[in-house]
């Protein structure tokens, strides 16, 4: 088999269910920014000490911010195919409109151009908005359960079961096949 | 810490078998003036027959023109209190200033089923000279309020990547949109 060209590189990746190493930095870096929120208001509301409570706080963070960046890589895969689908025209009528009087660039390079621009266009979106979605319904899911749902439980239990099940919650649904 | 208010009294009847115990118990946190304040009254008969005609009378602890009373009365009256049965009564008061107001006897009648003695039972012993100081809810707030500061703290930690991320998708969805056109 064949050495892949780097445009078919950027198609295949456009269609790879992986992301990238600086998607997952910035995947976990989110997830790990939101993970410590609940812990500060459970700190502040409930008055749980960060000596006292260091294992409870560490559990919280470590599973929801793993749990969260997997509902995020999975929001963002679902919605890549849509996004790119969509953008579709407009990057190509962009494209157009900056090489379209350039005699250098042959039809079959300003199409891998589009392509190109395509894959980051769609690549920037789903990660903004599966980012943006996931947070949104984590949080929610986490604020309604720690201070109605579960209000009378003890802060520790409170804590673990809003946080790490909110979270399980956003990644099971981000499973959806559609 | 649950501020708590138990007042014990009992009256020791020789003859009688019936022997009716009285406690009041405040079950709000807080004895707070312009709030609702919750307050049980506790009525055990630990004798050897029933209780009957039991009165109960505490209208001289939440005047009128100091309290506001939502649900319940302090006089209240009880058929029977079989023996070795605790009651409950509960009264609901509103407090109309911030004030001490000292807590008055709270008593209670009754009459054993088999001998037909009247006796009383009163909590004078306990209440006498004690004041319960009605404050007002800013002079607990430290205490008993919900700060907005976590919920500010949390807001600064969550939504700056969240509002960013949607603000930087909108911007790219806004540039790459295609205009239907008719």
């Amino acid at each position: 088999m064949g050495k892949l060209t780097k445009e078919e590189e950027t198609l295949l990746s456009s269609y790879s269910a992986t992301s990238s190493t600086k998607g997952t930095i910035f995947f976990y870096f989110n997830a790990l920014l939101i993970s410590l929120a609940p812990l500060y208001l459970f700190y502040g509301v409930h008055q749980m000490e960060v000596y006292d409570s260091l294992a409870v706080f560490v559990l919280s963070a470590g599973g929801t911010a793993y749990l969260l960046q997997y509902a995020c890589k999975n929001q963002k895969r679902l919605l890549k195919h849509q996004i790119v689908m969509k953008r579709g025209p407009a990057v190509e009528r962009e494209i157009n409109e900056r090489y379209g009087n350039d005699k250098k660039l042959t039809i079959k390079d300003r199409e891998n151009r589009a392509l190109i621009r395509k894959n980051e266009v769609a690549d920037s979106e789903s990660t903004y908005l599966s980012i943006f979605y996931t947070n949104t319904l984590f949080l929610t899911i986490m604020l309604i359960s720690a201070f109605f749902l579960l209000a009378n439980l003890a802060p520790v239990f409170n804590l673990l079961i809003s946080t790490i099940g909110s979270a399980g919650l956003v990644a099971f649904l981000s499973t959806a096949k559609n | 810490m649950k501020f708590s208010l138990l007042i014990l009294a009992w009256f020791v009847s020789v003859d009688a078998s019936a022997r009716v115990l009285i406690g009041k118990n405040m079950l709000s946190t807080y004895p707070l003036a312009h709030k609702q304040n919750v307050f049980e009254y506790q009525i055990v008969n630990i004798g050897n027959t029933s209780a009957i005609n039991v009165e109960l009378h505490d209208r001289d602890s939440f005047p009128t023109d100091r309290f506001e009373i939502l649900k319940g009365s302090p006089n209240t009256k009880f058929a029977e209190i079989p023996p070795q049965m605790t009651v409950y009564h509960h009264v609901v008061v509103v407090p109309r200033n911030v004030q001490p107001i000292e807590d008055k006897n709270v008593t209670v009648d009754y009459t054993d089923s088999e001998t037909k003695q009247v006796s009383h039972v009163s909590t004078l012993w306990y209440s006498k000279g004690r004041f319960t100081h009605y404050l007002h809810e800013d002079a607990l707030k430290a205490v008993i309020g919900t700060s907005s500061k976590p919920f500010l703290g949390f807001a600064a930690i969550a939504l700056p990547f969240t509002a960013l991320s949607s603000l930087f998708y909108f911007r790219s969805k806004s540039r790459y949109s295609v205009t239907k056109q008719n």
